[in-house]
């Protein structure tokens, strides 16, 4: 299967009348690519094009298949990851892609991921305000996403492969429908800590003299032991971020920090570096992690003093 | 047989901290334990009925807690007096509250005893499929790892505090550690006493 043979079945969908949608190509590697062969940019808007404007592009045939900005199309999606069993296969839904399913098969176009295993849901619907408060942008631990306009500079592929086969736009608000089903898989868990005043601590003291504090909590604290060295096996039975993703984790070890070792925001993150959790992360969210200056870590100590 | 006074020998009894509930056994000093698993079974609870999942560990060395100097000092250091006791783990498998909880507990205590090569995991070959990933055991496969890990030992965490629905009542909490975990967390180089 090429972008040719996405286009052609996006023809044969509701999709084809949604003229807003903004159209990207993609390599077999899942890079994005303008119409004129360019890497394109997820939070450029200039680099995603109308259905017709992709059909002029060149050498259709060597690209995988397609998708579209979230942003410049102005829609929400839901991806499910591998919740068919055999690709292509509705009757080997499971029951997170039967929930997903039952809930939007009415209200929004549904297809058949890329793989065939996977399930993704379009609509245009208003934002949920204050998204990133409440809910994940993904859920690393049921493999089921959400994204928005308004939050999200990325884009999805797009088959044609249609499940429900309804117009993105539907003249229905079901925003009590993606509530329901963003409580039930996408929620943050609450932290009750979070109303706790926390006075100043060891703000005056060096990485070292902090490293022998953190080794008598290490001592002491099962749930610190947990957080702190590389528990990314199956069970994590660790309070607090139970089964979550690498973003809880980050959030659960600040946290632990900043209440127990120090309040100061640079030494939070020293310490935090010197974690076996922070050493042995992968080199995408090691990335992510060195960002701009750590603009990640401001996000969660922000989130921290909320 | 020896002679003795024993109106002088009852005099010597402290008996402060004694009461009707007094078992006539200290409580571990917080800290970690070099334990052997003596038995390890799949059976129901006496009181319950529900099966449940129980371990009976031997502490093997004295345990090691954590001391600080008049200096304000943290260092590991051996207690007294702890080789030989009984530690006795539990996991009760409720259907209706927490059961997935429960049995992964389960697996993830068994996954933490090492096999011959460190680092290894005695039980990989039994718990894991082809590719690595944990299976879903049956109750044969369960006793089957439970019957494996007899003999092995472990480090566990003893840790008594006040229970938080009653501060007169202790609550003893008991954490099996791997063996890479009690090595990062230098318990591995607290040099053993004899008794």
């Amino acid at each position: 299967m090429n972008a040719i043979d996405t286009l052609s079945n996006i023809a044969n969908t509701q999709l084809i009348y949604a003229d807003n949608l903004r159209f990207c190509l993609v390599g077999s590697n899942k890079i994005p690519y303008t119409i004129n062969g360019a890497n394109a940019k997820p939070n450029n808007e200039q680099d995603f094009v109308s259905f017709m404007e992709i059909l002029d592009a060149k050498d259709l045939e060597n690209y995988a298949g397609v998708g579209i900005s979230i942003k410049a199309s102005k829609v929400c999606a839901i991806d499910v990851d591998h919740c068919f069993s055999e690709a292509f296969s509705f009757e080997s839904i499971d029951e997170r892609g039967k929930y997903v399913y039952e809930k939007f098969k009415d209200l929004a176009y549904i297809e058949f991921s890329f793989s065939g295993k996977g399930m993704r849901v379009l609509f245009e619907q208003c934002d949920i305000e204050n998204y990133v408060d409440k809910y994940y942008v993904k859920n690393s631990v049921c493999n089921i996403e959400y994204y928005q306009p308004s939050g999200s500079a990325r884009y999805v592929t797009v088959t044609g492969r249609a499940i429900a086969d309804n117009s993105i736009k539907s003249s229905k608000d079901f925003k009590s429908v993606i509530i329901e089903f963003l409580d039930k898989y996408m929620i943050r868990p609450h932290n009750s800590n979070q109303n706790v005043k926390i006075e100043p601590k060891n703000e005056d003291k060096d990485i070292t003299q902090l490293m022998k504090i953190v080794k008598t909590h290490l001592f002491k604290s099962i749930a610190f032991q947990n957080m702190w060295f590389n528990c990314r096996y199956e069970y994590n039975i660790g309070r607090k971020f139970e089964g979550q993703g690498e973003s809880e984790h980050d959030l659960a070890l600040i946290s632990y920090i900043y209440q127990n070792i120090t309040t100061s925001k640079e030494l939070i993150r020293l310490v935090f570096e010197q974690s076996e959790y922070y050493k042995t992360k992968d080199s995408a969210h090691k990335r992510k992690w060195l960002l701009n200056n750590y603009r990640y870590y401001d996000t969660i100590f922000k989130r921290l003093l909320s | 047989m020896e002679d003795f006074n024993l109106d002088d020998l009852l005099g010597q009894v402290n008996m402060n901290g004694v009461s009707a509930e007094s078992t006539g056994y200290q409580d571990l000093p917080n800290g970690y334990y070099l334990c052997e698993v003596e038995t390890a079974s799949l059976e129901k609870s006496k009181n319950t009925g529900l099966p449940m999942v129980k371990f009976g560990l031997k502490v093997v060395q004295n345990g090691i807690i954590e001391v600080t100097d008049e200096d304000g000092n943290v260092y590991l250091q051996r207690t007294k007096g702890t080789k030989n006791r009984k530690i006795f783990k539990y996991y009760i498998l409720d259907p209706n509250k927490d059961f997935e909880k429960a049995v992964k507990s389960v697996i993830s205590d068994l996954l933490k005893f090492e096999g011959a090569e460190p680092g290894s995991e005695l039980l990989g070959e039994i718990l894991r499929d082809d590719e690595g990933k944990l299976i879903t055991p049956s109750t044969d496969i369960l006793v089957g790892c439970l019957e494996v890990i007899i003999g092995s030992t472990i480090y566990v965490k003893s840790e008594t505090s006040p229970s938080k629905k009653n501060p007169n009542e202790k609550v003893t909490w008991t954490n099996l550690i791997g063996w890479g975990r009690a090595d990062k967390l230098e318990l591995l180089s607290v040099p053993a006493e004899e008794e």
